[in-house]
C-alpha cells in the first residue's frame, strides 16, 4: 500500500500532518512517499493507493499548481480510476479553474472542476463546521483567505448543518467525487473526525481498521459535536 | 491643519485615561480605542517622538522590549513606551499620548514600541520606526496570523524604507526582509556541545527564498532556526554581525562579537531564547549609538521577568511556571525542548493548561497540538503530564498518539483539577505550562501545588 504526501514541506500547515500520523498508526506497513518541489509525484508512474495534499501559503500554492500541471493527466486519471484523494485546506483551490488574488490578478489553476477560488487576504474567516456525512457528523475548523466558487450541490463532500459551505452563501462543504475528498476544514480532520477516519480507511479495503485511541479520540469528537450544536456556540469567530 | 476631530479624540482619549485611572485601571488599551474611533486616522496626527524604535516579530517581541527598555533606563535616558499595555494600534495610541503634550506636541525623545506583527499595515503608514528588531518570524496561531509567509509579506510591504532593521542572521525568513534597507544582524554561533534538532515537526523555510532550490542546512538550531546555503543560486546565511559566540555556563557569562570585537556580558535565563533576545537587544542598543561598555555595563542589571519563569522550591521540590503561549506550535515545542533537556535525574511532571479564551461560546481550534513538539515530552524521567482546560481531550489523543507511554498522561477539563492529578511521590519537579490568557490559573495552580506539598510534609 502506498500513501503519497504531496508537498509535505509546505502543504500540511495547519496541523494536517496529525492525518499523516493517524494513517502511519492505522496502516503500519503502508509505504509514505513525501513529494517535493520539482520532483516527480509517485502517482504519475506507481499505483498509489492514497493522495494526500493539505494547506499551503497562497505563494507556495502557486508552485504546487506550477509543479503540479505536468501531471494533470495522471491526477485525472487518478480521479477517474477512484483513487483515494484527501485534500484539506487551501489544496482544493489548486483544482479549480483558476485563482483569483486579492489584487484581482487571475492564476491558472489545474482546471479539474468546474469552480474558481478568490482570495482576500484582508479578511481571514474563521469559523466552525458541523455536517453530515453518510450518516454520523463531521466536524472541523475553517481558517482561510479564499472562497471557492460554483456549483457544487451535486458534488459536494457533505452538507453543511452550521457554519459555511465552499463560500458564505453556501451549505454544501467541499468536493466528493469517486474517491476524492475535499475540504476546505483545516487540520488534522481525520483525528477529528473519527468515523470518517474508518469510513475512509474500510472503502481502502485495508483490511480490519482500527483506529488508534480510538476511545479518546471519540470522546473528544463526542464532546466537539455537541458543542458545536450548541446555539450558543458561536460558528464565526 | 489637522481635523477637529483629531482633538476631539484627544481630549476624549486622555479623559478616559485619566477617569480609568482614578479607579485603578492601567488604562493602556481602552482609550486607544476611542481615540480610532473619534479619529480614525489618529496615529498620522498626532506628533512622535524623533526616535522610534520598534520590536516585533513572532517571539521574544516583549523580552527584547524590556531589555532595551531596562539597559535605557540604567542609563537615564527617558523613554515612552508600551510596556504595559498592548501592542496594536489602541495600545500604540496610548504611548504615543504619553510622549506628547496635552495637545499632542512633541515630548518625549524616545520612544520603545513592540508592535504586534500582524498589525503593521496599520501602523507603519503613519509610525515609521527609526529602528526596527524582527526578533524572528515563525508560526503563531492559525486563526490570527496563518501562516508565517503572510507575515512576512505583510512586513515586506509595511515596513518604511528608511527604516534601520535590526534581524536574525540565523532566521532565513525574516533576515530577507526588505533587502535595501540599511541593516545590522544579530545571531548566536554553534554553542559548544550544542545539540542539532533537525527533528522538529515543522519547519517553515525549505526552500531558498532567491531561486527556490531546495536549501542545505549546514546548522539546524531548531524549526528554521540555523545556518543554510543553497547550492542552486550560492546564498548562505551570514555570520552576523552582533553575535554570541561563546557561552560559560559555570560563570553565567557569554562572549560577544560586536563586528570585529570581543566582549564578555552577564548571561541572562536558561533557555537559548534569552541569548537570542539578549543579543538582538544588544545589537539594537549598538546601532543606537550607545557605547559597548555602556550597554554590557547596564546589561549586568537585567533579570527576565519573573512571570515568563518562575521557581518556586519546597523541601527539595520544585514548581515551575513557564509560559508556553499556547495555539503557537513553536512556542510550546521550545518549552517541550527545554524540558526534556532539564536535568534527568529529577522526576518531572509537566501540567500543560489550554488557552482560557476556550470558553462556552468558543471552540479552539486544536491543529497546533499536531504541529507541537510533544515528542520531546518522552523521556524516561518524565513521570506525568497532565493537561487541563475544555481541549483536554484532544490533548490527551494526540500525546498518546505521539506513542508516549499512556500510563503517563491524563487530564481534566478544569486547571485547578488537573493540578489535583499531580502525583506527588512521581516527581520532583513539576513544570506548570500556561498560555497568553492563563497566567492567573498558572499561580492559583502553584499555590495549590505548593499547599499540597507543605501539607503533605506535615503530615509525614
Amino acid at each position: 500500500m502506498i500513501i503519497e504526501v504531496l508537498y509535505p514541506e509546505v502543504a500540511l500547515l495547519y496541523g494536517d500532518r496529525g492525518n499523516v500520523d493517524l494513517l502511519k498508526h492505522c496502516l503500519p506497513n503502508a509505504e509514505f512517499v513525501y513529494t517535493g518541489f520539482n520532483e516527480k509525484p509517485a502517482f504519475v508512474d506507481r499505483t498509489v493507493d492514497l493522495i494526500l495534499m493539505g494547506p499551503s501559503g497562497e505563494k507556495d500554492q502557486l508552485r504546487i499548481i506550477e509543479c503540479l500541471t505536468p501531471y494533470v493527466d495522471a491526477m485525472k486519471a487518478c480521479i477517474e480510476n477512484g483513487t483515494h484523494i484527501l485534500l484539506t485546506g487551501n489544496a482544493l483551490d489548486a483544482f479549480g479553474m483558476y485563482i483569483l488574488d486579492d489584487k484581482k490578478r487571475r492564476h491558472e489553476a489545474l482546471g479539474l472542476f468546474d469552480f474558481y477560488a478568490k482570495q482576500d487576504l484582508w479578511h481571514r474567516y474563521n469559523g466552525y463546521v458541523l455536517g453530515s456525512f453518510n450518516g454520523f457528523d463531521m466536524v472541523g475548523h475553517k481558517s482561510q483567505f479564499s472562497m471557492l466558487y460554483g456549483d457544487n450541490s451535486k458534488n459536494a463532500f457533505f452538507e453543511v448543518n452550521r457554519g459555511i459551505g465552499i463560500n458564505p452563501d453556501s451549505k454544501y462543504e467541499g468536493i466528493h467525487l469517486k474517491n476524492l475528498y475535499a475540504t476546505a476544514m483545516i487540520g488534522p480532520i481525520l483525528t477529528l473526525n473519527p468515523k470518517f477516519a474508518r469510513h475512509l480507511l474500510m472503502e481502502m479495503n485495508v483490511g480490519e481498521v482500527v483506529i488508534p485511541f480510538e476511545k479518546e479520540l471519540m470522546a473528544a469528537y463526542d464532546e466537539r459535536v455537541s458543542e458545536f450544536k450548541r446555539d450558543d456556540i458561536k460558528m464565526i469567530h | 491643519m489637522k481635523p477637529l476631530r483629531y482633538y476631539g479624540a484627544i481630549l476624549t482619549a486622555r479623559s478616559a485615561i485619566f477617569a480609568l485611572r482614578a479607579i485603578g485601571r492601567n488604562a493602556t488599551h481602552f482609550p486607544g480605542g476611542l481615540a480610532m474611533k473619534i479619529c480614525p486616522q489618529f496615529l498620522k496626527h498626532i506628533e512622535k517622538p524623533p526616535v522610534l524604535i520598534g520590536v516585533t516579530g513572532t517571539n521574544g517581541k516583549t523580552t527584547v522590549s524590556n531589555m532595551i527598555g531596562d539597559v535605557l533606563k540604567a542609563a537615564k535616558i527617558p523613554y515612552a513606551n508600551n510596556a504595559l499595555g498592548s501592542n496594536i494600534q489602541e495600545g500604540i495610541i496610548v504611548t504615543m499620548l504619553e510622549a506628547t503634550t496635552f495637545w499632542g506636541k512633541r515630548k518625549a525623545e524616545y520612544c520603545v514600541l513592540e508592535i504586534d506583527e500582524r498589525v503593521s499595515p496599520k501602523i507603519y503608514p503613519y509610525l515609521k520606526p527609526t529602528y526596527l528588531v524582527v526578533t524572528n518570524l515563525f508560526r503563531d496561531s492559525y486563526r490570527r496570523n496563518a501562516h508565517v509567509g503572510y507575515i512576512a509579506d505583510i512586513l515586506q510591504e509595511t515596513i518604511p524604507s528608511e527604516t534601520t532593521l535590526i534581524l536574525n542572521a540565523d532566521d532565513l525568513i525574516s533576515l530577507n526582509l526588505k533587502p535595501d534597507n540599511r541593516r545590522v544582524t544579530f545571531g548566536v554561533d554553534r554553542l559548544e556541545n550544542e545539540v542539532e534538532i533537525r527533528d522538529s515537526r515543522i519547519k517553515d523555510i525549505h526552500y531558498c527564498l532567491k531561486c527556490g532550490h531546495r536549501l542545505t542546512f549546514d546548522f539546524n538550531r531548531y524549526h528554521h532556526l540555523g545556518k543554510a546555503h543553497c547550492e542552486g543560486c550560492g546564498y548562505t546565511s551570514p555570520k552576523g554581525d552582533v553575535v554570541i559566540t561563546h557561552v560559560d555556563e559555570t560563570r553565567k557569562k557569554m562572549t560577544l562579537r560586536i563586528f570585529d570585537e570581543y566582549f564578555e556580558v552577564k548571561k541572562i535565563g536558561d533557555n537559548i531564547t534569552d541569548l537570542y533576545n539578549s543579543v538582538a537587544a544588544i545589537a539594537l542598543l549598538h546601532t543606537f549609538g550607545m557605547k559597548t561598555k555602556e550597554i554590557l555595563h547596564h546589561f549586568d542589571g537585567i533579570e527576565v521577568v519573573k512571570s515568563r519563569y518562575d521557581v518556586s522550591e519546597l523541601n527539595g521540590k520544585k514548581v515551575i511556571v513557564m509560559m508556553a503561549k499556547d495555539q503557537n506550535p513553536i512556542a510550546t515545542s521550545r518549552v517541550c525542548d527545554f524540558i526534556r533537556r532539564y536535568p534527568r535525574h529529577e522526576r518531572i511532571g509537566v501540567v500543560l493548561m489550554n488557552e482560557a479564551s476556550d470558553h462556552h461560546t468558543v471552540s479552539e481550534n486544536i491543529a497546533f497540538i499536531y504541529d507541537t513538539d510533544f515528542e520531546y515530552l518522552n523521556q524516561p524521567n518524565i513521570t506525568q503530564v497532565l493537561f487541563g482546560g475544555m481541549r483536554y481531550l484532544d490533548f490527551i489523543a494526540r500525546y498518546k498518539l505521539s506513542g508516549i507511554g499512556e500510563d503517563r498522561v491524563n487530564g481534566a477539563p478544569d486547571e485547578a483539577s488537573a493540578v489535583q492529578l499531580v502525583d506527588l511521590d512521581k516527581v520532583d519537579t513539576v513544570f506548570i505550562l500556561y498560555g497568553t490568557k492563563t497566567e492567573p490559573q498558572a499561580l492559583s495552580a502553584k499555590r495549590a501545588l505548593l499547599e499540597r506539598m507543605s501539607e503533605r510534609e506535615v503530615k509525614a
